[in-house]
Parts: C-alpha cells; structure tokens; sequence
C-alpha cells in the first residue's frame, strides 16, 4: 500500500500574507462577534422582561434587506435588546460570506490564479444571489 | 416555548454533537420537535446554528494550515447549488416526509461515522489530469507525528458530483451533514482524514448560510429562537470538544452514536405515524 509522502520538519512558512491566517480571523472574529452581540441582547432582555427574548417576527425580507436595516439601526445608536439580537444574527450570516470575498481578493490579487478567481467569483455570486432570494 | 428550556437543550444538542462527531443540528431536530415545535422552523433555525458551530471550528483548523482551501472553494461551488436546492424542496415538503428522510440520513449519517476510524488512508500515487488541473494537492505540519506530510486529491468530478446531493441533504433537513462529506473526501478523493474534517467544516458554513437564506425569506428565522439556540450550542460544543480531547475513548463515542442510532429510529417512528 503506497505510504503519503513524508518530509521531516514544520512546514515552509510563504512570503506576503497568509490566506490562512485571514480566512482562520475573519471566521473566528465574525463568530465571536456574533455570539457576543446575542449574549449581551439576551442578558439586557433578560435584565427588562425576566425572558432571555422575546418573540416576535423577522418578516419576510430577504437577507440583504435584514442585514442592511440591522447595520444601520446599530449606525444610528437605536441600542436595545431586539436590535442587538438581530445584529447578531445578522453579523453571524455575514461571517461566511467575508470568508468568500477575502478568499476572492486574494485568489485574484495575490495568487493571481485566474482559475480559483473565477471559481471564488462564483461562490461570490451564487451566494449573493440566494441573500437577494425572495 | 420557554428561551431559557432551548437554551438548557441546545447546550446539551451541542455537547452531544460534539462527542459524536456529528454536530449540534442532528439532536437538536428531533429534540424541539418532540417538544412540539414545528419541523420547519427547527430546521430552519438548526442551519443557522450550524453556521457558528462550523465557522468557529473552521477558524481554528484554518489558521493550522491544515484545511485545503482550494478543494473547499471547488467543493463549496456544489454544495451550496445543493444547498438551495434542498431549502426550496424543505418548503415545499410535507411534515411527514421530512420526519422521515431525517431519520434515514441520520442513519446514514451514523453508518459514516461509524465505518470511518476503519477506512484506511490511501495516498494518491497518479493523479487524474481533471483533479491535477484543479491542483488540488497540498501538505501540512502534523504535530503528534513532527514532520510534514504532502498528499494529492483525486476523483473531484465523483467528489463534486457527490457533494451536490450532500448540499441538497444539508438544506433540506438544516444540518451539516458533516459526516458524509468526510466519507466522500476520504473515500472518493483520497484526502487525509486530517484534512478532510477540516475542509469540510470550511464548506459546511457556506453551504449552510446559502440554505438559510431560504428559511429566512421564507419567514421562517425567529430571532426568539435563534438567539438562545446559537448561544446555547455554541457553549455546548466547546464543552464537547474539550471533553472529547480529555476521553479519547471509542467507548464513549459508542455511547453517544447508540444515542443518536436511537433518534434516528424515533424521527422515522414519528414521520410512519404521522408525527
């Protein structure tokens, strides 16, 4: 049975940046973020109603439109439990697809690989496309 | 339903998900429903859940250089069609028929993970011209063996093929279905187990936010839901994973996949009867 093929010591670290590195900080910031901003809206919910949420309905708005009212509520410092909650989710949706765009970016700009560009681009597009779904 | 009762189940859906290897999603479905939740809305909110719990563990695994990101974006391309896909079939779907294809593909979830710690590795030795063209073909620093080990995928167009299907699973019945893509990256692609349970956690967090848009549009993402259940499962699978690392025993993860063999049978059980 053919054996992998085995060479001694830690891998070879590459010049310019490390896609890893971005990919591993823009998945753990967003999570982190996110669980942050839900845990906070909870415990302040929980602190004015004695419930961690209270429930009540998103409607039917597609992703884009959830994520954009959510940010700019944040930007317009209307802060309340409800608000924050949803920004959390909001933050959370919005983790992978930063993933795909700094992994598009850099397939494009620093690898220069037209092949994986056009295949990120793809990802880019075909996940946009289900945020505008309705 | 009470947010601090899911809180307390999605904690416990995650600690079991994480011993098992199978991921918070696939307790959690059958728990909520059996609290009488509406299948739908579960799944609805099992995929957002499984955004965090698959981002965050990717995040880890990424930045080790261990996670092939080329194979994940190839691979991703097709899961997330999948993914869609399977989302529009959920809504369209009776309650009875998603019980029921639950229950089966947990089974067949579980057989993967059972058979897996018996898969020997097979390193590819002549790559197909299509996988070479894709250059899928990487190396990473394995610590508990001091040395780097390269390798070479092959058979994508069976792997992209298959992963289409496992996209559909995913956003059909909202989880990660992270067991299948192991088995197809091990069994058909060759990858190292290694690299192909971090890989598949990078594409599960895109296909799964591709599904939940769906759900979303659909109306069917309740923040009162989502909010507990992220946090809780979230909290749940550190502990797991953390409790997973101490063990390190088959038996225990024997316990936890009778576990999941038994949510399996009652979620079939239940669509049979007609819930």
């Amino acid at each position: 049975m053919p054996e992998p093929k085995i060479k001694q010591g830690p891998a070879e670290s590459r010049p310019g940046f490390d896609m890893n590195l971005i990919v591993g900080y823009v998945l753990a910031v967003g999570v982190a973020s996110s669980i942050l901003l839900l845990t906070i809206g909870m415990g302040w919910n929980w602190l004015q109603t004695g419930h961690l949420v209270t429930d009540y309905d998103l409607g039917h708005n597609n992703m884009l439109q959830f994520v954009v009212r959510e940010t700019r509520e944040v930007w317009h410092g209307h802060l309340q439990p409800r608000v924050l909650i949803n920004f959390g989710i909001a933050v959370l949706m919005m983790t992978p697809f930063a993933r795909v765009l700094a992994s598009t970016v850099y397939f494009a700009v620093e690898e220069r690989n037209l092949k994986y560009t056009l295949f990120t681009t793809f990802v880019l597009l075909t996940l946009s496309y289900s945020l505008l779904l309705q | 339903m009470n947010p601090e009762l899911l809180f307390v189940i999605s904690i416990v859906a995650g600690f079991v998900g994480a011993m098992s290897g199978m991921g918070g999603g696939v307790v959690l479905i059958p728990a909520l429903t059996f609290f009488g939740l509406p299948i739908k809305e579960v799944i609805a909110v099992s995929i957002v859940s499984v955004v965090a719990t698959s981002s965050g563990s990717a995040a880890a695994y990424v930045r080790d250089h261990i996670t092939n990101l080329k194979v994940g974006m190839f691979l991703e391309m097709f899961t997330m069609v999948g993914a869609i896909v399977g989302a529009k079939l959920s809504l369209a779907a009776g309650q009875q028929f998603l019980f029921i294809a639950f229950g089966l593909v947990l089974f067949a979830c579980w057989a993967a993970l059972v058979i897996q710690p018996d898969i020997e590795y097979v390193a590819t030795v002549s790559q197909d011209r299509f996988t070479r063209w894709l250059e899928l073909e990487g190396s990473y620093y394995d610590y508990a063996a001091d040395r780097t080990i390269e390798y070479k995928a092959r058979r994508a167009h069976w792997g992209a093929a298959l992963m289409f299907w496992v996209g559909v699973i995913a956003g059909l019945l909202g989880i990660g279905a992270g067991a299948l893509k192991v088995l197809i990256h091990d069994l058909v692609m060759g990858l190292p187990p290694k690299v192909s349970t971090t890989t598949s956690n990078l594409i599960i967090g895109v296909t799964a936010l591709a599904g939940a848009s769906v759900y979303l549009a659909a109306g069917l993402i309740r923040p009162a839901l989502v909010a507990p259940i992220v946090v809780g499962i979230v909290i749940g699978a550190l502990i797991g994973t953390r409790t997973l690392v101490r063990l390190q025993n088959r038996a225990v993860r024997r316990f936890f996949l009778a576990i999941l063999a038994l949510l399996a049978t009652e979620m079939i059980y239940r669509g049979l009867k007609g819930i």
